[in-house]
This record gives structure tokens, C-alpha cells and sequence, in this order.
């Protein structure tokens, strides 16, 4: 299952319809909150996460999945409206992708850090 | 905090007296394309901190993932602002889903969890597609009283045309109103921002012409004359033109700081008249400005190196700057307030200016006659010497002199023209008017060579008047 943290619910669902028609599962959530617990109670087997989220920051959230035991093996791909794949690689996640996001680079990334991370569908 | 929220632009600033009211609640007004988003962002991008945090929230009208994207393209997006201490929400689902309400006490207890200082809504207007006009006024109240309890200034960002602010209950209750317009001059489009309210608080009226550059907007505060004239040093001095003939004709020059006009026919020697006014400046150590219209920057040296005037050099040794402003292109704000800006930077003492026609494309006749009078007011309290070139139509005489009704507001007034002599077409140059100076007024005929302009003997009235 594929975790997606968006604040936008239009760019949520244009991802989701991606990855769901590729076979994936993807479960939304829409904000930063306590999203730290949810994301380790779902045990998702990757993350794509936004930059600009409704009540924090997409960046910060990813160094919190970092730094706790429970997600820190998480693989997160950050795809983001604002231009920063540098701060997002410094977090430690595999890949940053710029929305509008491309259909096939979605799938590509995704399929190879699942594959990455010892997962594959 | 200050009781004023500069802009980020200074030119912005000093139109509202220092910036914004603290703790204000702004309109940004003006239909599509006018930049009111890019102002509204400039301004928080300039005062966010992470002590002052800024919060932009999208409605219905563009989508949040837009207006960042946007946003990156210009110099005063931070990014490692984003979601730090610009915090970027998005109001709509709320909205949608919710009703404005709902919208409204998200808006509240937003600012109050963050405890932002900056609020922006855009779009404002949109929030009127929720509700009837009647609800629509309750909450707009609501709203500015919930917002006036909190130490935030707001900026609402909206598509209003100018029926709106007698019409819509936000202007009721609104601080500042900045109204952004877009005209068509000619083949141009001109921006202009006015700020139509901005309660308890000085401000410059008018209209103030802009530009949306990847800065943000460049604000181009119009020029005006003082209403009460700012008392300055006259000075005694005379400048002198560099044409012997033509400084003996005028007692030895113009008065330093005066304006002076030279019209005449298409080729009849204005450029060069001004070359010479300029060099002659810059032999006796005073720095010498030139804004050309009418030839570029490669034309212009040319054409000077053609009379032994050396552009190049003058320039490189810093006694003399050129500004080269395309006619096709020209917004007469900025090309007013950036010279004047210029001159006084470079420290001119002379200044050419080729041509006011040029200067006029596309401008509204009131409009440019206002400008010119304020840069001539200007550039006299400064003790700058003006050369302004005018073309006239006619090519034997002119009883027609001004069409900007420029020729009043200038102390001098020269004129060249051609004259008949036999089936000889002559140069002929008068001195028409010269304030508070003696002038010969005569009709002297002068020729044009390699070193330049030079004044001969006066015409037989014969020529003069054709018999």
C-alpha cells in the first residue's frame, strides 16, 4: 500500500488514479497532523509526500519519518508543487518529482523504489 | 512592530506614506493580469519571519499548486520560507464543503494557531459565490471583527472592477483599498496602481505606473511639482551652449538650471544643437546626461564622432551618461522618474533630452504635459541645465510652435528652420525667447560641417519675409 500525504484533494486524486490503475493501493491523507502515528499505524511500503502541507511541512515530516524507528526504513518520495529537490534529498527521501507530475516518471519512480526498498508488486 | 508594513518596493512606500497600516485590513484590487497576486506575495515575502509569520490562503479562483508555481519565478519567493514561516493553505474544500461560515472561522482560527501577522485571501471575491449578498455582509462583518482582535495585517485579494467599491460590503470595512489597472495606449498596455483609500493615513494620489518584473512590480511614483514651489539658489551662472554666435545672442548662454526648447524641421541640426550644449558642458568639467528616443546608443556616437565629438571616451571617463529609451516602448512615468533619478545619481549638470515628441508617443496630451512640467520643475530645483528637442512640421516657418503647449513652461525657446534664399534652401536659427534675459531676436542663417554648428550673418528681410 502506498501512502499519500497531499494538501491539495484535485493533485491527491490525479496521483492516486495513476498509481491505482498501475495495480497499486493508495491511501490520502490531506494534512500534517499526527501524521507521523497514522503513517506508522497504516504500514504503508512507501510514502509520496508532499512539500507545502495543510498545517506543516512536508520536509519536516519526512525528517520526523527519519528519525523514528517505527518509519524510519520508509522509503518517501516527495512530489511537490515548489521546487525543492535539494532540501528534499537532504531529508533522505529517494526521489523528488515536480507537479504536474508525468504519468510514467510517477511509475517509474515509484516501481523503482519499491524495488529499492525490497518490495515490488 | 512598526505602525507601518513596508511593501518591499520603497517606490511603493513612499506613495503610501511608509507602507501599509499595521494591523490594517487592505483590499488588492483589479482585474486579471494587473498583478495583484504578485504584489500581495512580494509584499509577505518581504516581512515574514519566523518570529512574523505570513499566511496565504487560495479560495475558488486559482488553484494554491498554481499560485506557488507562479510565485517561483520571481526574485522575492523564499522557498525555504514555504511552510516555515509563509504558511500556504488552501480554503476552498473548505468552502465547497463546509459553506463560508465555515470558511470564516477556519480563517480565524488559522491566523490565531499560527499567530500569523500577515493574512492574504485570494481570491477575496470569490467568497461571493457562497451565499446571498445579505449573508454575504454579516460575515464580511464577522470576519473584519474576529480579524481586528488579532495583531495581523490583511491583505484581501480580488477580481473588483470600479462599480465594486461603492457596491461590495468589504470596502465598507476595508483600511486600504490599492486599485491595479491595466489601459491600452496606442499598441501599449500601461499599468497603473492607485491607492483609492487608506484610512488614517497619508498617502500620493494619482496614478502611479508600473511594471510586473521577475522583482515584482516596479512602481514608477508620478513625478509631481511641488503645489507650494520649494525655494532654491538661483544661480548666476550661465551655461554656455558651445555655438559662439549663439551665446553671444543670448547674453552668453542659458541661466544654469533653466529649460531650454529647440524646435525645428526634421534635420535642420536639434541633435546637433545638443551635442554641442552637452560638450561643451563636459570641456568646462560639468557631467552631461543624454536620453535619447530618437537615434540608439551606436547611431547617436556615430553621428557625434561625425561632428568631433567623442562619446565613447566621455563616457568611459565618466563625464557623461546615455540612456537609450526605444520610442516604441516608452511608459512616460518611468522614463520621467528614472531620469530625473539618473541625473541626480550621476550628478548631471546638463541634460539633453531627444525629443519630446518621442517622449509623447501615445501619451495622453494633459497626461504629458503634466509630466513635462513636473520634470522641468524638477531638474530647475536641482540646478540642471535642460536641452529639450521638438520637432516641428513645417520646414520654412512654423506660426504653429508647440503642440504639448511645452514652449510656455521652457525659459527658453530656440528655433531652427530652413529658409528660402533664391533657389537656395538655408538653415536659418532664432532665438525666440529667453526669460530673464536679453536675446537678440534676429534671423541668423548657420551652416552644419564636420566640427559642427556654426551661426552667420543675419538674413536681409528680403529672405526673410519674401520680397
Amino acid at each position: 500500500m502506498i501512502l499519500l500525504v497531499d494538501k491539495d484533494p484535485i493533485s491527491a486524486d490525479s496521483i492516486a488514479y495513476y498509481l491505482e490503475a498501475a495495480g497499486y493501493q493508495v491511501e490520502t491523507m490531506f494534512d500534517a497532523h499526527h501524521g507521523l502515528e497514522r503513517a506508522a499505524a497504516l504500514d504503508p511500503e512507501l510514502v509520496l509526500m508532499e512539500v507545502i502541507l495543510s498545517g506543516g511541512n512536508g520536509l519536516a515530516l519526512a525528517q520526523a519519518f527519519k528519525s523514528d524507528p517505527r518509519t524510519c526504513r520508509l522509503p518517501i518520495l516527495m512530489v511537490s508543487v515548489l521546487a525543492a529537490e535539494e532540501r528534499a534529498k537532504k531529508t533522505g527521501a529517494a526521489a523528488f518529482l515536480l507537479k504536474p507530475v508525468d504519468r510514467q516518471q510517477l511509475l517509474s519512480v515509484v516501481s523503482a523504489a519499491r524495488n529499492a526498498g525490497g518490495r515490488s508488486s | 512592530m512598526s505602525d507601518r508594513i513596508p511593501t518591499g518596493n520603497l517606490q511603493l512606500d513612499s506613495i503610501l506614506s511608509g507602507g501599509f497600516p499595521a494591523q490594517s485590513i487592505n483590499i488588492v484590487m483589479g482585474l486579471p493580469g494587473t498583478g495583484k497576486t504578485v504584489l500581495a506575495e512580494s509584499i509577505i515575502f518581504a516581512n515574514a519571519s519566523a518570529t512574523q509569520k505570513a499566511l496565504y490562503l487560495s479560495t475558488v479562483s486559482e488553484p494554491l499548486d498554481k499560485i506557488v508555481r507562479y510565485a517561483q519565478g520571481f526574485e522575492f519567493f523564499l522557498p525555504e520560507a514555504v511552510q516555515d514561516y509563509v504558511m500556504f493553505e488552501d480554503l476552498s474544500q473548505c468552502l465547497r464543503e463546509e459553506g463560508p461560515e465555515a470558511a470564516v472561522d477556519r480563517v480565524i482560527s488559522l491566523v490565531r494557531d499560527l499567530d500569523a501577522r500577515f493574512l492574504v485571501i485570494d481570491s477575496f471575491k470569490a467568497l461571493h459565490a457562497f451565499g446571498t449578498e445579505e449573508d454575504f455582509r454579516i460575515l464580511i462583518y464577522e470576519l473584519a471583527v474576529g480579524l481586528s482582535a488579532l495583531p495581523v495585517t490583511s491583505f484581501w485579494v480580488g477580481e473588483y472592477g470600479e462599480g465594486d467599491t461603492q457596491a461590495l460590503p468589504e470596502f465598507a470595512v476595508a483600511d486600504g483599498v490599492v486599485e491595479l489597472v491595466l489601459e491600452k495606449q496606442g499598441t501599449k498596455d500601461i499599468r497603473y496602481l492607485r491607492v483609492v483609500k487608506m484610512r488614517g493615513s497619508d498617502f500620493q494620489s494619482g496614478e502611479q505606473a508600473y511594471r510586473i518584473s521577475p522583482k515584482g512590480l516596479l512602481v514608477y511614483p508620478r513625478l509631481t511639482a511641488p503645489v507650494v514651489p520649494i525655494e532654491y539658489e538661483v544661480l548666476s551662472e550661465r551655461s554656455r551652449t558651445g555655438v559662439e554666435v549663439l551665446d553671444a545672442m543670448i547674453s552668453d548662454g542659458f541661466w544654469r538650471g533653466s529649460a531650454t526648447v529647440v524646435f525645428g524641421p526634421p534635420g535642420c541640426g536639434k541633435t546637433l544643437l545638443g551635442l554641442h550644449f552637452i560638450f561643451k558642458g563636459i570641456e568646462q568639467g560639468e557631467k552631461g546626461f543624454i536620453i535619447t528616443l530618437q537615434e540608439n546608443p551606436t547611431q547617436l556616437a556615430r553621428v557625434a564622432r561625425g561632428f568631433g565629438f567623442d562619446m565613447t571616451k566621455a563616457i568611459a571617463a565618466g563625464t557623461l551618461r546615455l540612456k537609450y529609451v526605444s520610442p516604441v516602448e516608452v511608459i512616460i512615468d518611468q522614463v520621467v522618474y528614472e531620469a530625473a533619478k539618473e541625473a541626480d545619481e550621476f550628478g548631471a549638470s546638463r541634460l539633453l533630452l531627444d525629443s519630446l515628441n518621442d517622449l509623447s508617443l501615445g501619451v495622453d496630451p494633459v497626461r504629458f504635459r503634466d509630466y513635462t512640467y513636473s520634470f522641468v520643475q524638477t531638474m530647475a530645483t536641482k540646478r540642471v541645465s535642460l536641452l529639450l528637442t521638438s520637432e516641428i512640421r513645417d520646414l520654412f516657418a512654423s506660426s504653429y510652435l508647440s503642440e504639448f503647449g511645452i514652449s510656455h513652461m521652457a525659459d527658453n525657446v530656440i528655433i531652427l528652420h530652413y529658409l528660402r534664399e533664391g533657389s537656395e534652401v538655408k538653415r536659418a536659427i532664432t532665438a525666440l525667447k529667453t526669460r530673464a534675459s536679453h536675446h537678440e531676436p534676429s534671423i541668423r542663417q548657420f551652416t552644419i560641417d564636420a566640427t559642427g554648428l556654426h551661426i552667420g550673418e543675419e538674413f536681409s528681410p528680403k529672405t526673410v519675409f519674401g520680397s
